[in-house]
């Protein structure tokens, strides 16, 4: 049990680049060969934590503390705040069916992300070191069960972020940078709001009872019953405390039982709105999208990759991590509310994607597209939904991985990312052409690719939804299928446009420099399309790690959801 | 036998009343040695002034520490006219590290602008400015606390004409034209309040005697102003921008820390003598002072980030940044528990620091362009000095109150004990307040985050002239202050514990 192989995963980056620090700037290898050690370590720490994950029935995770696995907790800052008792911080990281998914789809995305940056000679040196802390960021995002934890984690990651598109990014690269910092600063505002509003209202049952020498469940009872006197309170960012409305303090802000409300609304759902917010503009969701295209246009090559693959998927974990089992009553209030940007975000994504010049654009339009079938799924709360919108996020972190790979693949060669300006380039780079169709095709969702059953497990939750809880009306799946229809049709009209027909480029000098894929080139789309094959034609790779948790999240969303909506409803009458 | 030790009495209390003052009076030798040294000494006058100024306050904090750790409660002293808490002793320390700072500072940059013959008036006027930041939150009495006022004032006059140029003789005289209408107001209100409750005791507030509560809440709203315009708060801030473009930066470094937390302190005596007398300060019906310094606060944190986005000298703009800060201390008064005390002194500790880091900087782009402020001049300076240009970046972190800095945990910890005293009141110009701190801190992204970005993203200016090499001396101190604002995030209970033992008399 005790172990810290997840510590190594998230720390593995960092050590690295406290090494690199060391190195002259000059030695160009080194940091390339560093950063690859760095990453690598970390995926070989995922795979071996995949390897001796659990997924038996019973093993579920989100709100159950003594069922995550390879847990570590320890005591980080604890602050004695006088008459409100205590405040604990801790340094808690587990992993469960909804995170061992997207950590290796992180350890795998990020050692890619090395392997395309393998052509950065500018600044070096701070390129990798920056790379290897954002790639800590990330893991502990992923990793994080305290609140706190995971907010600086969240937090830390703008910095790093910021100076990778700004320094090494397109034309307009100061413009996106400092425009993808303020939104998701922005956003994450609300998200500390509610984090202080969620710590002041809850306590930390296992410490307490340990102070107090009674069982876990004895402290819950006290507290609702209020028999506990305010300065013997344990005060906790602890995620997994937060999701047991028996935590909160009566009378607090957040409480369930008598919190109070704010302009007749009741708090909690207040709160629930807050924190949807400031993950639905990480995710991207329209209309909060905007930063997206720009960040994605200027980034260099393989931060468009991370940018794609991991970081927006930081959103749809963050709704299903935090949002959805600490505000169950809030998913069910507002699913027709996240459903409805869901199908918001397919349609006009897809519609945008239809309409972009520029290749790289389009396929940051598409990401907002898929981005919003995780919406879609997550709000049905069927098992199948939600299964849905955890596999789209995998199997869109590796299409996307792909996807960017290729703008990178032509713009490396010519400078150019417009899509008029090319036209059959299948005859000048058959093999290329061959990965984009692969690629393009498992992104419109063709069956046989990873895409397919994702998207398909989510129409199949949103349709379900109707008859099982009746979230979501069944217009929107319908819509939603719609979408599919014009991704199909964007994809392959560029693929027309760009890759078949008579061979032509704008620039005459630009022939000689369309070669094919290099080995490094195939190196990185190599372990990306099997991984799409792989997820499209074994779906249960992937289900078997989840279903105990999602099937877990499903009911208990459901469950906890209606029950303690009714509860508010009471108490605001 | 009886009757001589009656006429002992005074005099042994007087013994016993000086010994609270050790501090201040080794501060008062330390100004006269420097004051006559700078007379006597002819040879190597800048090293004997400056070590013994050095040496002077650190016998000071040293005797402060010896306070901090021996002072058990609150006392009252010198027939009442002064009191002491712990919190008070802390922000000794506080202050004595920022004058150390300061000095520092000073001797780094007396070739740019204090010529020699003025070190050791220099060094008066700035022990000086301590003294009397020391002393002012230790004020029981309306008179202690109008002469302090005054004290600090006019060394805050002298300070920031040091420079002898026209915009240091321009941000003086703003100065001093506000201070002295702010002086005279205050003076006023502190008449009315004295008519009204017959007595001079800031104590005597709280004896809650029926009176004209209109005249009353008259008086302390003269005095609040009085006690803003020293905090450099929203409507009397006005003086502010100027007096920072003028001052030398070793002045500033003290002077924007050390008389706005003393006001503070006071500000926060005051307020809970007001809050535990149930005076009624309302001038209207439904509007109390929690409200009252709650919407100006809010109008300081949101106006005082906005205006900085316009400014293109780095002095201004640190000015307009620390109108800002201000403006978080002045919510995190509102709180008046214990936990809000500790909070407010950690946000004070960070600031001071952030403060010191802050002008060092200025410091250093001084040297760099020959004096110019613009901030421009950072320029591509990181492509010259890598290292700085993280420190740098990790310092305006800290004064955006992103992680992993103290200024994040200052502000994470102060908007919490708002949260909390908005949980237990219900009161919604808490969540006010709360939410218009958070987001101020999102416009102060822009600015902060200007001088990282020319430093990285704009080329160096083939103009500029060439670069003053930077001593190690410049990357230590730097790389001390950055260390210490991480060390309070990573480490926040540390010091935060210790802030909790002060005082839970609330």
């Amino acid at each position: 049990m005790e172990n810290h192989l997840l510590t190594l995963i998230v720390f593995a980056p960092l050590v690295m680049a406290g090494v690199l620090l060391l190195v002259p700037a000059k030695h160009i290898g080194f940091f390339k060969w560093g950063a690859l050690l760095g990453s690598v370590g970390s995926l070989l720490a995922a795979l071996f934590v995949f390897h001796l994950y659990d997924n038996r029935t019973g093993v579920t995770g989100i709100d159950n503390l003594s069922t995550y696995q390879f847990v570590e907790k320890m005591d980080w800052i604890s602050l004695d705040l006088g008459q409100l008792g205590q405040l604990s911080i801790q340094y808690f990281l587990g992993i469960d069916g909804v995170s061992m998914p997207l950590i290796l789809l992180a350890s795998i995305v990020m050692v890619i992300g090395v392997l395309a940056s393998w052509s950065v000679e500018e600044k070096a040196k701070s390129y990798f070191l920056l790379y290897l802390l954002l790639s800590t960021s990330i893991f502990g995002c992923f990793l994080a069960l305290d609140f706190f934890l995971f907010f600086l984690f969240f937090e830390f990651m703008l910095l790093p972020m910021y100076f990778l598109i700004g320094l090494w990014g397109g034309v307009r690269r100061e413009y996106a940078a400092i425009k993808f910092f303020l939104y998701t600063f922005f956003g994450s505002v609300f998200i500390l709001i509610v984090m202080i509003g969620l710590y002041s209202s809850v306590i930390d049952p296992i410490k307490m009872s340990e102070t107090l020498q009674v069982s876990v469940s004895q402290v819950q009872q006290m507290l609702q019953q209020g028999s506990i006197a305010s300065d013997q309170m344990i005060r906790t960012f602890d995620m997994t405390a937060m999701m047991q409305a028996d935590n909160f303090i009566p009378g607090s802000v957040l409480s369930l039982f008598n919190g109070l409300t704010i302009g007749g609304y009741s708090a909690r759902l207040i709160a629930f709105l807050f924190l949807l917010l400031g993950f639905l503009i990480k995710l991207p969701a329209v209309p909060f999208h905007t930063w997206l295209p720009d960040a994605h246009v200027e980034a260099p090559t393989a931060i468009s990759v991370v940018l794609a693959a991991i970081l927006l998927k930081i959103g749809g974990y963050g709704l299903m991590r935090i949002v959805y089992p600490i505000f169950p009553e809030g998913a069910i209030q507002f699913a027709v509310l996240v459903g409805f940007l869901g199908v918001l975000a397919i349609i006009y994504g897809a519609l945008n994607a239809l309409a972009m010049k520029d290749l790289k654009k389009m396929i940051a339009f598409s990401s907002i597209s898929h981005m919003g079938f995780v919406l879609l799924g997550l709000a049905s709360l069927t098992a199948e939904g939600v299964s849905g919108a955890l596999y789209q996020m995998v199997s869109h972190g590796f299409i996307s991985a792909a996807l960017f790979l290729i703008v990178g693949v032509i713009y490396d060669r010519t400078y150019s990312r417009q899509i008029a300006d090319f036209a059959g380039l299948a005859t000048l780079m058959p093999k290329f052409t061959a990965v984009v169709v692969i690629s393009f095709f498992a992104s419109l969702g063709l069956p046989g690719f990873s895409g397919f059953i994702a998207e398909l497990l989510t129409l199949l939750g949103a349709f379900h939804s109707h008859s099982l809880n009746d979230l979501l009306p069944l217009w929107m799946p319908i819509v939603a299928v719609l979408g599919l229809l014009l991704t199909a049709a964007y994809y392959l009209w560029t693929i027309q446009r760009m890759f078949f027909g008579k061979a032509w480029l704008r620039n005459e000098s630009w022939m000689a420099r369309l070669t094919d894929l290099s080995s490094r080139e195939w190196l990185m789309f190599v372990p990306l399309i099997l991984l799409m094959i792989a997820l499209g034609v074994f779906p249960h790779l992937l289900l078997d790690i989840s279903k105990e948790s999602i099937s877990y999240f499903t009911e208990l969303i459901n469950g906890k959801g209606f029950e303690q909506l009714q509860l508010l409803y009471q108490m605001t009458k | 036998m009886e009757i001589q030790s009656n006429i002992l009495d005074p005099i042994f209390s007087l013994s016993q009343d000086l010994n609270y003052f050790r501090p201040e009076l080794v501060l008062l030798i330390c100004l006269f040695v420097c004051f006559f040294a700078d007379l006597l000494i002819k040879k190597n006058k800048g090293l004997w002034l400056s070590s013994l100024a050095i040496s002077g306050v650190l016998a000071y904090l040293w005797f402060s520490y010896t306070q901090f750790i021996g002072l058990e409660e609150e006392v009252y002293f010198m027939s009442d006219l002064m009191r002491l808490e712990r919190s008070i002793v802390f922000v000794k320390l506080i202050f004595g590290v920022t004058t150390l700072g300061a000095i520092i500072l000073a001797i780094k940059t007396k070739w740019i602008q204090i010529p020699l013959s003025h070190t050791g008036e220099y060094y008066f006027m700035l022990i000086a400015l301590l003294l009397g930041s020391v002393l002012l939150p230790m004020a029981n009495n309306w008179l202690v606390f109008f002469l302090l006022m005054e004290f600090l004032s006019i060394t805050g006059y002298i300070i920031t004409s040091f420079n002898r140029d026209k915009s240091s003789y321009e941000g003086a005289i703003k100065y001093l034209l506000f201070g002295a209408a702010a002086s005279a107001i205050m003076l006023y209100g502190i008449s009315l309040i004295y008519g009204m409750t017959g007595s001079m005791s800031i104590g005597d507030l709280a004896n809650g005697m029926e009176l004209d509560s209109g005249l009353l809440s008259l008086g302390l709203l003269f005095v609040l102003l009085g006690i803003f315009f020293k905090i450099a708060l929203f409507p009397m801030h006005v003086w502010l921008p100027s007096a920072y473009q003028g001052a030398p930066s070793s002045g500033i470094v003290l002077l924007s820390v050390a008389p706005k937390v003393a006001a503070l302190l006071f500000l926060w005596h005051l307020t809970s003598i007001i809050e535990l007398g149930k005076i009624g300060f309302d001038l209207l019906p439904m509007f109390q002072w929690q409200q009252m310094i709650g919407i100006l606060a809010i109008i300081t944190m949101l106006g005082a980030n906005a205006a900085a986005l316009w400014q293109t000298n780095v002095k201004r703009l640190l000015a307009w940044s620390s109108v800002g800060h201000g403006g978080f201390m002045l919510a995190g008064v509102l709180t008046l528990s214990a936990f809000g005390q500790s909070t407010l002194l950690f946000y004070a500790s960070v600031y001071a620091l952030m403060n010191m880091g802050a002008f060092l900087l200025v410091l250093l782009i001084k040297k760099r362009t020959q004096n110019e402020e613009d901030i421009n001049a950072f320029r591509g300076l990181a492509s010259l000095h890598p290292f700085l240009g993280v420190l740098v970046t990790l310092l305006m972190l800290s004064f955006i109150g992103l992680p992993p800095t103290g200024g994040f945990m200052a502000k994470f910890l102060l908007f919490s004990a708002i949260w909390d005293t908005y949980q237990q009141s219900g009161e919604p110009i808490y969540i006010w307040v709360f939410a218009a701190g958070l987001f101020s801190s999102v416009i102060s992204l822009f600015y902060y985050m200007k001088i990282p970005y020319l430093m990285y993203f704009k080329p160096l200016n083939s103009k500029d002239p060439k670069l003053v090499s930077l001593k190690s001396l410049d990357y230590l101190m730097m790389f001390l202050i950055v260390v210490a604002l991480m060390v309070l995030f990573f480490k926040a209970n540390w010091l935060m514990n210790i802030l909790n033992s002060l005082n839970f008399a609330l």
